[in-house]
């Protein structure tokens, strides 16, 4: 290796190890290996998910953001919900979505929690016809705040929030097999909500449930409210 | 304050461009990667961390010659040391950086990267 080359070599080195890149000065073909190099280390699997330490930071900066507006205009969320809303957003990479929420101390978007769902401030929201879930049917529904599924099972109404408790993700109906499939990391819920399979370590929760009711008709889910 | 997602995406988009060419211009004197804006991204339907980053990997390391192959999966995606490596190949470790440097010139020439 030539003397010339001892540079690259370095910053190949460092990208390796993530380190920060060294300076220094390189001709186009030498251009076109680091590159190449950048390219690669970023197909390593989570290169692409924030770090640690700057999610926790994110958090800790929505969290003195939102604690003043919730002064002047009390919020009826509880502050740890938001931030765990806010977190699991920001895991997912919806940085946007997670900021835009908590500035308003508005619901968040996607509830990380799992069990029912009982907004503090919601209300019921005609989310499919009754034809459109009977025999087992499912259909997927969308509001400003929440996407979830609705369906009907044996006579009972059951509907469950449609992202995926791992990062977010938004799950897709797998309508064959009857299932709601996760397009991120091979994860599979029930329509009953609850895991199925999953190529992760740490086993995912089951999906939250909303309330449901029959309605003139019409299926109705307690949601957050909009705003 | 209030914006859209897509306002807010656009916002962050804008900021990790001018972020990324400033650090190159500063660092090497030359931009080595950009973000193109016209890039498509994911929808807005679509899970915002989905990356085309590993797909793009895999293509170029499919292209090339085994061992080549070998070298750079074990060394950029699953983060072996250059010892490490070189004992899974069973080759010296001067082999194995040899290995290294060879293929990722191959690499380089590979289309699809350059861009």
């Amino acid at each position: 290796m030539t003397r010339d080359g001892r540079g690259l070599d370095r910053m190949v080195d460092a990208l390796l190890a993530g380190d920060a890149l060294p300076g220094g000065h390189l001709d186009l073909d030498q251009l076109g290996v680091l590159r190449a190099a950048i390219e690669l280390r970023a197909g390593r699997p989570g290169a692409n998910l924030p770090e640690e330490d700057f999610v926790t930071g994110l958090r800790r900066r929505l969290a003195a953001a939102s604690s003043e507006p919730a002064q002047t205009t009390p919020s009826r969320i509880g502050r740890r919900t938001l931030l765990a809303g806010a977190a699991g957003a920001v895991a997912a990479g919806v940085v946007g979505a997670a900021v835009d929420s908590a500035l308003r101390t508005k619901p968040p978007p996607r509830a990380a929690a799992t069990g029912e769902i009982h907004p503090d401030d919601g209300q019921w929201v005609a989310v499919a016809l009754t034809g459109e879930v009977a025999g087992g049917q499912v259909k997927r529904f969308a509001t400003a705040s929440t996407v979830g599924f609705v369906t009907e099972h044996e006579g009972s109404l059951s509907a469950v929030s449609g992202a995926c408790t791992h990062q977010g993700c938004l799950l897709r109906l797998n309508e064959a097999a009857g299932r709601l499939d996760c397009p991120c990391h091979r994860t599979t819920f029930g329509v009953d909500g609850k895991l199925m399979l999953s190529q992760l370590a740490t086993l995912p929760a089951a999906l939250p449930q909303f309330q449901v009711r029959s309605r003139d008709g019409q299926v109705e889910a307690f949601l957050p409210r909009e705003v | 304050v209030s914006a859209w997602r897509g306002e807010v995406r656009g916002y962050l988009l804008a900021t990790a461009r001018t972020v990324l060419a400033g650090y190159w211009r500063r660092r090497l004197g030359m931009e080595v990667t950009t973000i193109d804006p016209e890039a498509e991204g994911p929808g807005l339907d679509e899970p915002d961390f989905l990356s085309h980053a590993p797909a793009r990997a895999r293509h170029v390391l499919a292209s090339l010659p085994e061992r080549y192959r070998q070298i750079l999966e074990l060394r950029f995606l699953q983060a072996m040391t250059l010892k490490e490596a070189a004992r899974a190949m069973d080759v010296t470790v001067g082999n194995a950086k040899v290995l290294q440097h060879r293929a990722l010139r191959l690499a380089a020439q590979t289309p699809g990267v350059r861009s």
